[in-house]
């Protein structure tokens, strides 16, 4: 179980040095760094507050990359977590994940550089000389590392994730379905030619730089405020943009669902001819489209439209956003990305959406959003190793984050082709996909209505409950009452801080007051509380509060 | 509840029970037959009841200062002075969770512990007539189990190995008894822990007293 206190079995003295090795490791880069890899089945042996320590620079499905000292993976196989070593001497160096269109295609990137097998179609990658992006097929799809940084991850259970399921089942607005309905055909079809009439939007050259400008003319056009966001990739210090199109929220404008597609291209003849037409014209017309249907809505929470660039080139420019929104603490409550949503060669086609394990109520939301809105076939699939599109870097901040993706991607035939094009497309398909897109953005940010105040005053004391050999954490929440309006109160819990909440009152709470017990020791959990009024709406949720946050401040 | 501690203390009794009759079924007669050859005690078997203080504050904490143990030892004299010693220890108390760190709940569950040993080891005493005094020391093989009475499934159980070392007194009140009267201290390392202790070690201090039969 997963409060048991668990220990590694090289006894004491190794725990002991995993625990040293880990601190200085998380502290900061690490001077002599080894690159090295865990199974995530082994994890188990590592105590939570180890594995907190590990400087994780990418999550995926089975294993763990991680960098430290060079001692640490001897260190760890002794506590009895096996670590095999990548790279011995990893500082200074260039690793991309690369994913590969077929499992036997991996050998193609031995030639080019230092290449390890990591899963079956995920390969680490340095290049002997080069950008990866220029040596490398084009149907291969990369992730540039970041050695210096550490992602966040799931170790256990996944927050929010329940037995009952994470998302409360949605009460249908009918702005919503009014919205869902102004999702125009014609339109998106008409973003998607104009789009592959730059000829390419390989980033960086001037029709793709052309063609992001087109892009923030026409959020201005909707009477959004846009802005640019310069960054630059690549060995040659290429620059490109994001265009970022902002619609305030009306109630709660710092919490932000962002909706997002990457713009640009690439193809085997990427500087003159890359249409991109279903990657990921396709994805970017939905984002120009939902911000068409949206851009006047009255929303609690703002939405961002964010068409990424050099998604092709690494996921330099979600990278680079969703790093800087990190920096600046940008609440974000959820990321729709879209890219590849056109293509199909199946009558009956099934939209994908990717998470990872702390994702998964975002998924759930999404799914269950266009069951309400906009029915059309979907299945939710948590894989950590979907890397491969602009989602990645914001599960890489701890954001929840999806991916919704045609089923068909890995079978059309002219992915990354010069004859990827608009009358390839199926644009009954997209729009369906456009439509649940902005069903679950909408809901996401919550049409605006008046509701009731936020209660204030939250305060968290946690205890710790203790034997010889296990554990439990109790925690008492207390915040001040409501005026007379308000009926009861709801609980939210998360193991993420800023995200990923889960109501936890199984019936509205009278009083304001709450406690629970028999929660994991190793774990910190971050509450929210929200008012109910008479006629069921729900208040914001209030400041986010940590389990042990008034420990200090109470008296006994 | 009930039933998985009767279960367990079955269990511990039916693993130590091979043991401790090779002891007294093989040991004894020996003992007995080597007494009456050489008309010095060979041999003797003891049974003791002692109070265990625990080395750890926190199984202090936990369980209270004094803890009731029981004992029992089959001894064979090697050579002069010097006997081997075979036995059987059990330790037991119920207790209440406490609070690692910040406390304001107090929030309390009720606690069982025991923990049963099979210890081998060496002896040597001097014999000053009437009373002999002895000092010795040896391994155990140890299996513990904790129990959360109130919340099945929490916990710990397992099983480690340890030793104890022990000095004492007899009193010869006939031939063939003795009263004994013994301090030990043990050691029982079990490489597991919680909030409360990260590193629990079961060992501790014992005083116990009891008979000593002597063949």
């Amino acid at each position: 179980m997963a409060w048991k206190n668990r220990r590694p079995r090289g006894g004491a003295a190794a725990v002991a040095a995993v625990a040293v090795l880990l601190v200085f490791s998380s502290a900061a880069p690490p001077e002599d760094t080894v690159l090295f890899r865990i199974e995530r089945a082994d994890l188990d042996r590592l105590s939570a507050d180890a594995a907190a320590g590990l400087f994780v620079v990418q999550e995926l499905q089975t294993c763990l990359l991680a960098s430290g000292p060079a001692a640490l993976p001897g260190e760890l196989a002794e506590a009895g977590v096996p670590a095999v070593v990548l790279d011995g001497k990893a500082e200074g160096k260039i690793y991309f994940l690369v994913r590969t269109p077929r499992p036997e295609e991996g050998d193609i990137l031995v030639g080019l550089g230092t290449a390890v097998p990591l899963e079956e179609r995920v390969w680490l990658f340095s290049p002997a000389s080069g950008d990866p992006r220029e040596i490398i097929p084009p149907a291969f799809r990369l992730k540039r590392l970041d050695l210096d940084r550490s992602v966040v991850w799931s170790r256990g259970a996944p927050a929010g994730e329940t037995a009952a399921g994470a998302v409360e089942a949605i009460v249908p607005d009918p702005r919503i379905f009014e919205w869902v309905a102004r999702v125009s055909n014609s339109r998106l079809t008409e973003t998607i030619q104009s789009l592959q009439n730059f000829q390419t939007r390989y980033a960086s050259t001037a029709a793709c730089e052309n063609a992001g400008t087109f892009l923030y003319n026409r959020f201005v056009q909707l009477g959004l405020a846009c802005e640019y966001e310069t960054f630059t990739f690549s060995w040659a210090q290429r620059q490109s943009r994001n265009i970022i199109a902002t619609l305030p929220g009306k109630a709660v404008p710092n919490r932000v669902v962002i909706v997002c597609a990457h713009y640009d291209s690439i193809s085997d003849e990427p500087e003159t001819l890359a249409p991109g037409a279903d990657d990921n014209a396709s994805g970017t017309a939905a984002v120009l489209e939902i911000a068409r249907v949206l851009a006047a809505a009255p929303l609690d929470y703002t939405v961002k439209f964010i068409c990424f660039s050099a998604e092709e080139w690494g996921l330099y420019g979600s990278s680079f956003y969703a790093q800087r929104a990190k920096s600046r603490g940008e609440r974000i409550v959820g990321v729709i990305n879209m890219d590849m949503i056109s293509y199909t060669d199946s009558d009956d086609p099934l939209l994908e959406v990717y998470v990872n394990p702390a994702s998964r109520w975002l998924a759930d939301q999404y799914l269950e959003a266009a069951e309400t809105y906009a029915p059309l076939a979907a299945s939710k699939i948590t894989d950590s190793s979907a890397t491969w599109s602009d989602h990645s870097p914001f599960w890489d901040q701890g954001f929840a984050a999806l991916c919704a993706i045609e089923e068909s991607a890995g079978r059309n035939p002219y992915y990354h082709e010069t004859t990827d094009t608009l009358d390839k497309l199926n644009m009954n398909y997209c729009t369906s996909v456009t439509r649940a897109s902005l069903a679950s953005a909408a809901d996401l940010a919550r049409p605006h209505v008046v509701r009731p105040a936020p209660p204030t005053g939250l305060q968290a004391r946690s205890e710790i409950i203790s034997s010889l050999f296990a554990a439990v954490k109790s925690v008492s929440l207390a915040w001040d009452a409501g005026p007379a309006s308000v009926a009861g109160y709801n609980v939210y819990r998360t193991t993420t801080s800023g995200g990923g909440h889960v109501k936890i009152n199984s019936r509205l709470l009278s009083e304001p007051r709450f406690s629970e017990t028999m929660l994991d020791p190793a774990t910190t959990y971050f509450y929210e509380v929200t008012a109910v009024d008479g006629q069921g709406l729900e208040s914001d949720g209030s400041d986010e509060v940590r389990d042990d946050q008034n420990n200090d401040a109470l008296p006994n | 509840m009930i039933k998985t501690m009767t279960r367990f203390r079955i269990k511990a009794g039916l693993r130590a029970a091979p043991v401790f009759w090779w002891l007294i079924l093989g040991m004894g007669p020996a003992g007995l037959r080597a007494s009456t050859a050489a008309g010095r005690p060979r041999a003797a078997v003891s049974l003791e009841a002692g109070m265990f203080r625990a080395g750890q504050a926190a199984f202090r904490t936990l369980y209270g200062n004094g803890i009731s143990a029981l004992s029992a030892h089959v001894r064979v004299r090697l050579i002069d002075g010097l006997w081997a010693a075979a036995g059987w220890r059990t330790v037991k108390a119920g207790g209440a969770t406490a609070i690692a760190g910040p406390a304001f709940n107090e929030e309390e569950y009720a606690l069982e512990f025991e923990m049963t040993s099979i210890r081998l080891g060496l002896r040597y005493a001097f014999d000053l007539g009437r009373i002999a005094v002895f000092a010795g020391a040896g391994g155990s093989a140890d299996r513990y189990e904790e129990r959360w009475v109130d919340v099945p499934g929490l916990g710990g159980s397992g099983k480690k190995a340890g030793w104890y070392a022990e000095a004492g007194g007899e009193y010869a009140v006939f031939r063939f008894l003795s009263l004994s009267l013994r301090g030990e201290y043990t050691s029982v390392p079990t490489a597991r822990g919680s909030s409360l202790e990260p590193d629990v070690n079961l060992g501790g201090l014992e005083a116990a007293a009891g008979l000593v039969f002597r063949f």
